[in-house]
């Protein structure tokens, strides 16, 4: 794409359609003049803003902020463990297996950030990220991140209005293992909503708002129940 | 002496909510102020709000200072997703007639404080920034909605923010004219 000055106006006023977006943003990577262009742009658009009347917010806007912020820690903390204590006392073996494959997985996983993942061809990469947008752009459906136990994100999702998800990790599974998407109802075992091998995909299942969506590294094929503990949290 | 955006963003990035809630307050009026000129549901732009800062605290650690300051990093996030938020819930647009008021039924006072920088604009690229910016049309929506060229709708817009800019004093390029 050859970025004009028309398209970015179009950028900073955030008129752009997703798509849009998605190949102006890959084409400002490897053009510094136009980014300083488009910071220029959005430095006075914010100027602009800031020249509005202040509005005050209801009075517990901060705690309510707060309050979602420790959700979000404790949701990821607190899914770890449902999904770590959700299986019954007497598959002891099998749960000495899944926090022994949790830590094996989490040393996977740090070898796989460090080495392993390859590095996907732009064109594919320009094509999961307009995948993303496309599915946030329609309506009803809510974008959020995915966390994982630390807090640190591990990639995005998208709840459509229908119920489906739409992930997209940060990284492709590693050591021919796939990605296993669950659901968990409050108090109950984690529910399967599907195996997959790419880091990108839609749940073949809806999900109910409001309950925890967690995704684990699984054996190709899948498992009943985690193996592994979960690389990413979310609460819908 | 008073710390910088961002060096609150440096905090947050190490998950000090003592910093999130201090750019709350530097920001979140003047979020609130833009969000009443692109949605008429109040309890959306709170929550709109909300997000964009739980937005800021979770893409904290990956803020680059070298790409955009602070502030204009996080009103482009509260920016986007008041746009989406307005296309999803297929927020009520604006007549074209009512470019120029803020959605909630302001006092004069507000409306005339409200245009210090568009008001070094010509009516008409006043109204295109506005259009566009808050309410989210694009050129060729804009064309349509006004009834001009795209290329007079083009090169309008290209000029009223070519003019916010030397307005703020900032830099303008001779390829951004």
């Amino acid at each position: 794409m050859t970025l004009d000055a028309d398209h970015l106006t179009a950028y900073a006023l955030g008129t752009l359609s997703p798509e849009q977006q998605a190949e102006v943003e890959k084409a400002l990577e490897r053009d510094p003049e136009a980014q300083r262009e488009v910071r220029a742009m959005q430095d006075a658009l914010t100027d602009m803003v800031l020249e509005l009347e202040p509005v005050a917010l209801r009075p517990d806007a901060e705690q309510s902020l707060l309050a979602r912020v420790r959700e979000q820690t404790s949701s990821v903390q607190a899914h770890t463990s449902v999904l770590e204590v959700s299986r019954p006392q007497v598959q002891s073996q099998q749960q000495h297996r899944w926090v022994l494959g949790a830590a094996l997985a989490g040393i996977a996983a740090v070898i796989a950030l460090a080495v392993v993942i390859p590095n996907l061809p732009a064109v594919q990469e320009q094509r999961i990220q307009s995948e993303f947008r496309e599915y946030s752009s329609r309506p009803g459906a809510v974008a959020q991140p995915l966390l994982d136990a630390r807090g640190e994100s591990a990639g995005r999702l998208v709840r459509l209005a229908t119920g489906e998800v739409f992930v997209l990790l940060d990284k492709a599974p590693v050591n021919a293992r796939v990605y296993q998407a669950w659901r968990i109802e409050k108090g109950q075992n984690p529910v399967s909503l599907g195996v997959y091998s790419n880091r990108n995909f839609l749940t073949s299942r809806a999900v109910p708002n409001g309950e925890t969506f967690a995704i684990s590294l699984e054996p190709p094929g899948g498992s009943d129940q985690p193996s592994s503990a979960p690389i990413a949290v979310a609460q819908l | 002496m008073e710390e910088t955006d961002e060096q609150l963003i440096a905090r947050m990035a190490q998950k000090d909510e003592s910093a999130l809630l201090e750019l709350h307050r530097r920001y979140s009026r003047y979020l609130m102020a833009m969000a009443r000129r692109m949605m008429t549901d109040l309890d959306l732009a709170e929550q709109c709000i909300q997000d964009a800062f739980l937005n800021a605290w979770n893409a904290s650690s990956r803020f680059d200072s070298s790409l955009a300051s602070a502030k204009t990093w996080l009103v482009t996030i509260a920016h986007r997703r008041m746009l989406n938020a307005r296309r999803d819930s297929a927020e009520a647009t604006l007549p074209l007639e009512e470019w120029d008021s803020p959605s909630e039924s302001p006092d004069l006072l507000e409306q005339q404080v409200v245009r210090r920088a568009v008001d070094t604009l010509g009516e008409e690229g006043k109204q295109l920034i506005e259009l566009a910016f808050y309410q989210g049309y694009s050129h060729s929506e804009l064309a349509v909605l006004t009834g001009k060229p795209l290329g007079s709708i083009k090169t309008q817009l290209r000029s009223a923010l070519t003019q916010l800019r030397k307005h703020f004093g900032q830099t303008v390029q001779g390829g951004a004219e």
